[in-house]
C-alpha cells in the first residue's frame, strides 16, 4: 500500500529509482584492455562436474546438487525452456520506430510490465563472450547489444535464512526460473520483429554476465568479489541477458561509492563459511582490478555443503541486503553521500544485529534427497552473526588465472593446481596506482 | 518503499491483508446441490473454435492471440510448461507434518514466495470437474484438495489501456505465464514429495476455476459473471489452480458485501463493449444464482474484436480495479463496513473519471501479425467513460445451460441458437424469482 500515486512515473523507468544514481563513463572497477576470454570450461561449476576439484565434489555437483525437492521442481520447470533459448528470424522487419531511445523504453517496459526489478542495456565487449563451448567449438560474438535484467531474490525468505541452509539452493533457482522465463519471451519477441536475439540464461549463455551488469549500471563490483551490488537490491539479486543487434540506446555504468565502502566493511569476509571472499587489498585478475575470492574454495563450500543446499551466504549478510524501508533509503542515501560515515554505517549494521534470521518465518521444510527417497535433514546451517572480525587465512588463498584453466573442451579431470594456485595469488599484481 | 517493516507478517498471510476480510461458511453466491458437470467442448472459447459461433469466430480463434507477437512469445512459453502439468510421482512419501493447517500454510508460503499474489486453499467439489475431455473422454474427478493461486495482472499497464486495445491478450497472458510457472513448479514440488499433484493452468485445466476461487475466500462473484471479484486487487488477476491428494486444511469462502454492492453498481454493464453483461438481476445457470453475462456474445467480440486482441474491459472499468493506495483503502474499507454508502461509491468512480486511460503510461505498441507478417493494425480502441449512461429498457442476452451445449464428443460444429438462448434467459429470471418467493414464503 502506498500512499502516493505512481501513474506519473514513466513505465520505462521501473519501480526502483536507478535514475537518482550517479552515471559514469566507465566502471567503478577497472577493467584494463587486455582481458582474456575463457572457455566454458573454466566455468568452476563446470569443473567440480568435471572432476577437477575431486571426487566427492563431482559425485556432490553430478547427482546431489538440486537436493532439495523444490530445487528439483523450479530447475525441471527451467529446462523446458533449453529449446526455446534462440530461434528463427522474422525474415521481414517489423513496421517500429527506428530511434534506438524509443525501442530501448519499449523493451525496458516491456520487461518491467513482466516484473523485472531493473533493465539497463550496454554493448557487449568482446571479452564478454565465452571464447568456447563446452564441447570446445569456438565462440565467435555475434550480437551487439546485451539487456540485462536484474531478479530481486526477496527479501522475506532470506530474512528467515541462514544463506546456507536448505532454503538457499531453491531461492536462486526461483530467480533463475523467473529469468529464463522473461528473456526467453522478450527474445523471441525480439526474433518476430525482425531481428536477431537470444536468451543467456543461468542454464545456457555464451555470454559473462558479470562485466554485463556492470556495463547496463546495475551495479558495482563488489567485495564478495564475483557479485555485482546494486544501491536499492544489494546482492540480493540474479541476472539474465538477452543479447540483440535490435538498435538500442545503451546506460553508462554506475558510482554509489561501493569501491569505498567496501574498503571500510568486512563483513562478507567476515561471515563467509568458508573463507573464500579477501579481507584484504584488490589484486589484478584477469584485467580486472578486483577483491578475488578464492573460488575453488567457495565452489567445493557450495558443492559439498551438508548442511544445506548451497550457499548464498554474502548475499545475506551484506549490509546492502535490506528491506527497502524509508530508514533503509536514508541510511543509503548517507552512504552514498557522506563518505567519511562509510566505516561507521557498516559497523552499525552490526549493532542493529543485521544478519540475525527472522526464525519465525521461516515456512521451508529441510527434505534432503538420500538416495533417491527425500528424508528431514539431520542438520542446518543455523548461523546468526559472527562478533568478533578477524583475517582468517588471507595467506593461503589462492586464484586460477585463465593460464592455468582447463583446455576448451576437455572432457577429461583437469585436476587444481592449489599450491600453484597460492604462489599466483601472492604474485597477483598490484593495481596500477593510476588508471587508464 | 515502506514505512514500516513486514517482518513480523507470518510468510503465509502474503502481501494483501485478507484475514481483515470476514469469513463465511457458504460462498455468498447460492450454489444449489444439483449443479451439472460440463465437457470441455462446452467451454465458449472451443465452441469458437468448432464453429458454433459461425464462420468468422472459427476463422478468427486461432489468431486472436497469435495475433499479438508479444502474446504469441508468452503463449509459446506457457506450451512449454505443458509437460509439467502432470507427471510421475516420487515412490516414497517424504516425511510431513501432521497438522494440515502448517501444511497449507507451507504451500501458501511457497506461492507467496514464487510471486503469487493472494493464495487460498479449498476441497474440489465434483461439479468443478469437467466432465469431459477434448476428445469426449470421460473425467472422473481425481484429486480431493486444491490450492488456488491469484496471479495480478498489473495495474500500470491496464491504466493505459482500454481493455480492449492491443495489449489485452498479453496481459491475460502474462497472467497465464506466471500462473503457469507457479502452480507446474508447485505441483512438480508435491509429486516430488511423493504425492500426487497436477497443475490446471489456462492452457490445460480438468476444473473449473470459478467455484474453486470461491470456495477458496480469494473472492466473490461479481455482476460481471463469469469473473469473480477480490477485494483488494479486484477484477485484475487470472487465476491457477493446483490440485493434490495431499491432505491439506481448507479456507473458507469470503463476503465483503459485493452482491450488495454489484446490485448497485451498473458500471461494468454500461461499459462492456459488447453489451454481454447483465443490468438485471440475477438468475438461476446451471444451478449457480448469479448475473450471467450472454457468453456467445462476450466470446464472439474478443475473438473477432479487429480494433484490439481480446477483451477484459469490465476488469478495466470495474471500481474495484484500484492501484492500492492509502486513499483507495479507506474508501474500500467504507465500501466493506457502510452497506448504505455503496451506490454512492459507485458513482463517485465516475466523477472522479476512473476507467479513464492514462495515455502517458501506453508503453506497447499497436502491431498486429497479418498473413505471418507483422503490420499496424487499421485502428485501436480507443475508449474512456461513458458517463451517465442508463440501462437500456431492453437487453436481450442469451442463456445457453448445460441442456443446451453440444455432445462432450462432437466434433462438428452446432451453431449456438439465439433465439432459444434468450427464451431460456427470461425463463430463468423468472425462476429465480419463483425460487426467492419460496425461499421467503418458507422462512416465514
Amino acid at each position: 500500500m502506498n500512499i502516493f500515486t505512481r501513474r506519473n512515473r514513466p513505465a520505462h523507468m521501473g519501480k526502483i529509482p536507478m535514475e537518482k544514481i550517479r552515471r559514469v563513463d566507465k566502471p567503478t572497477t577497472y577493467i584494463s584492455d587486455n582481458v582474456k576470454r575463457v572457455p566454458m570450461r573454466a566455468n568452476f561449476f563446470t569443473r567440480a562436474a568435471m572432476g577437477d576439484l575431486g571426487k566427492k565434489a563431482q559425485h556432490e555437483r553430478t547427482f546431489r546438487f538440486a537436493k532439495t525437492p523444490l530445487s528439483v521442481a523450479l530447475r525441471n520447470m527451467s529446462g523446458t525452456h533449453d529449446d526455446i533459448h534462440d530461434g528463427p528470424v522474422a525474415p521481414e522487419k517489423a513496421p517500429i520506430s527506428d530511434d534506438p531511445k524509443e525501442i530501448t523504453e519499449h523493451i525496458k517496459s516491456m520487461c518491467y510490465f513482466l516484473d523485472v526489478d531493473i533493465v539497463g542495456i550496454c554493448e557487449v565487449p568482446d571479452y564478454a563472450w565465452y571464447s568456447h563451448d563446452l564441447d570446445g567449438n569456438e565462440i565467435e560474438p555475434y550480437h551487439k547489444y546485451a539487456i540485462v535484467m536484474a531478479f530481486d531474490q526477496g527479501f522475506e525468505t532470506l530474512d528467515a535464512a541462514s544463506g546456507d541452509d536448505w532454503i538457499s539452493n531453491a531461492q536462486s533457482q526461483r530467480a533463475y526460473l523467473m529469468g529464463s522465463t522473461i528473456s526467453c519471451v522478450v527474445a523471441d519477441y525480439i526474433r518476430q520483429l525482425g531481428w536477431p536475439a537470444r536468451a543467456q540464461t543461468a542454464t545456457k549463455s555464451d555470454v559473462l554476465h558479470l562485466p554485463l551488469t556492470l556495463l547496463a549500471g546495475i551495479g558495482e563490483l563488489s567485495r564478495i568479489g564475483e557479485l555485482v551490488l546494486n544501491p536499492f537490491l544489494g546482492p540480493r539479486f540474479k541476472t539474465s541477458v538477452i543479447t540483440t543487434d535490435l538498435p538500442l540506446q545503451i546506460d553508462k555504468p554506475i558510482d554509489f561509492g561501493l569501491q569505498d565502502f567496501c574498503n571500510k566493511c568486512m563483513k562478507c569476509a567476515n561471515e563467509c563459511p568458508c573463507n573464500a571472499i579477501s579481507f584484504g587489498d584488490k589484486i589484478m585478475y584477469n584485467g580486472y582490478e578486483m577483491w578475488k575470492p578464492d573460488v575453488e574454495k567457495c565452489t567445493l563450500y557450495r558443492v559439498t555443503n551438508q548442511k544445506g543446499a548451497s550457499c548464498g551466504r554474502c548475499m545475506k549478510m551484506c549490509p546492502f541486503n535490506k528491506e527497502g524501508l524509508f530508514t533503509h533509503r536514508f541510511a543509503l542515501w548517507l552512504a552514498i553521500k557522506v563518505p567519511a560515515l562509510r566505516g561507521f554505517l557498516a559497523k552499525a549494521d552490526d549493532w542493529f544485529e543485521y544478519g540475525k534470521r527472522t526464525i519465525k518465518n521461516k515456512w521451508w521444510w529441510d527434505h534432503e534427497n538420500v538416495a533417491g527417497a527425500y528424508v528431514v535433514a539431520k542438520a542446518a546451517n543455523e548461523r546468526d552473526l559472527k562478533i568478533d572480525t578477524r583475517a582468517r587465512g588471507e595467506d593461503r588463498y589462492a586464484i586460477f588465472p585463465p593460464e592455468t584453466m582447463p583446455p576448451p573442451g576437455t572432457k577429461d579431470p583437469f585436476p587444481i593446481d592449489r599450491p600453484q594456485g597460492v604462489k599466483d595469488r601472492a604474485a597477483a599484481q598490484k593495481p596500477p596506482l593510476k588508471h587508464g | 518503499m515502506h514505512l514500516f517493516s513486514r517482518r513480523n507478517r507470518a510468510p503465509h498471510l502474503g502481501k494483501y491483508p485478507m484475514e481483515k476480510i470476514k469469513r463465511v461458511p457458504k460462498t455468498t453466491t447460492y450454489i444449489s446441490d444439483d449443479v451439472p458437470r460440463v465437457p470441455k467442448r462446452a467451454n465458449f472459447f472451443n465452441r469458437a473454435m468448432l464453429g458454433d459461433l459461425g464462420p468468422k469466430a472459427k476463422r478468427e480463434r486461432p489468431r486472436f492471440v497469435n495475433k499479438i507477437p508479444f502474446a504469441r512469445a508468452m503463449g509459446k512459453m506457457c506450451g512449454k510448461h505443458l509437460p509439467m502439468h502432470g507427471g510421475e510421482v516420487l515412490d516414497t512419501k517424504a516425511p510431513l507434518p501432521d497438522d494440515l493447517t502448517e501444511r497449507a500454510n507451507h504451500f501458501k508460503s511457497l506461492c507467496y514466495f514464487l510471486n503469487a499474489d493472494v493464495v487460498g486453499t479449498c476441497e474440489v467439489p465434483d461439479h468443478a470437474w469437467y466432465s469431459h475431455d477434448e476428445q469426449g473422454n470421460e473425467i472422473k474427478p481425481y484429486h480431493k484438495y486444491a490450492i488456488v493461486v491469484l496471479v495480478d495482472q498489473g495495474f500500470d499497464t491496464l491504466d493505459a489501456a482500454s481493455g480492449d486495445d492491443w495489449i489485452s491478450n498479453a496481459q491475460s497472458f502474462r497472467g497465464y505465464m506466471w500462473g503457469s510457472n507457479i502452480a507446474c513448479t508447485v505441483a512438480e514440488y508435491i509429486r516430488q514429495l511423493g504425492y500426487s499433484a497436477r497443475a490446471h493452468t489456462n492452457f490445460d485445466s480438468d476444473v473449473l476455476h470459478i467455484p474453486l476461487v470461491m470456495l477458496a475466500g480469494l473472492g466473490e462473484l461479481s455482476r460481471i459473471g463469469e469473473v469473480v471479484l477480490n477485494p483488494f486487487i479486484g477484477p485484475r488477476f487470472k487465476s491457477t489452480v493446483i490440485t493434490t491428494d495431499m491432505p491439506l486444511a481448507a479456507d473458507q469462502p469470503i463476503d465483503f458485501g459485493l452482491q450488495d454492492f454489484c446490485s448497485k453498481c451498473m458500471k461494468c454493464a454500461v461499459e462492456c463493449p459488447a453489451n454481454a453483461i447483465s443490468f438485471g438481476d440475477k438468475v438461476m445457470f446451471n444451478g449457480y444464482e448469479m448475473w450471467k453475462p450472454d457468453v456467445a456474445k462476450c466470446t464472439a467480440y474478443r475473438v473477432t474484436n479487429s480494433k484490439g486482441g481480446g477483451c477484459g474491459r469490465c476488469m478495466k472499468m470495474c471500481p474495484f480495479n484500484k492501484e492500492g493506495l492509502l486513499a483507495h483503502r479507506i474508501a474500500l474499507w467504507a465500501a466493506i463496513k457502510i452497506p448504505v454508502l455503496r451506490g454512492l461509491l459507485a458513482r463517485m468512480d465516475d466523477w472522479f473519471g476512473y476507467g479513464k486511460r492514462n495515455e502517458k503510461k501506453k508503453w506497447w505498441w499497436d502491431l498486429e501479425v497479418v498473413d505471418k507478417k507483422i503490420t499496424v493494425p487499421d485502428a485501436v480502441n480507443k475508449r474512456d467513460l461513458t458517463k451517465g449512461a442508463k440501462a437500456p429498457t431492453e437487453q436481450r442476452l442469451g442463456l445457453y445451460p448445460a441442456d443446451t451445449i453440444p455432445a462432450a464428443d462432437r466434433k462438428e460444429a452446432q451453431a449456438v441458437d439465439r433465439k432459444e438462448g434468450i427464451r431460456r434467459y427470461d425463463q430463468a429470471l423468472a425462476e429465480n424469482v419463483a425460487r426467492r418467493a419460496q425461499e421467503k414464503a418458507q422462512v416465514k
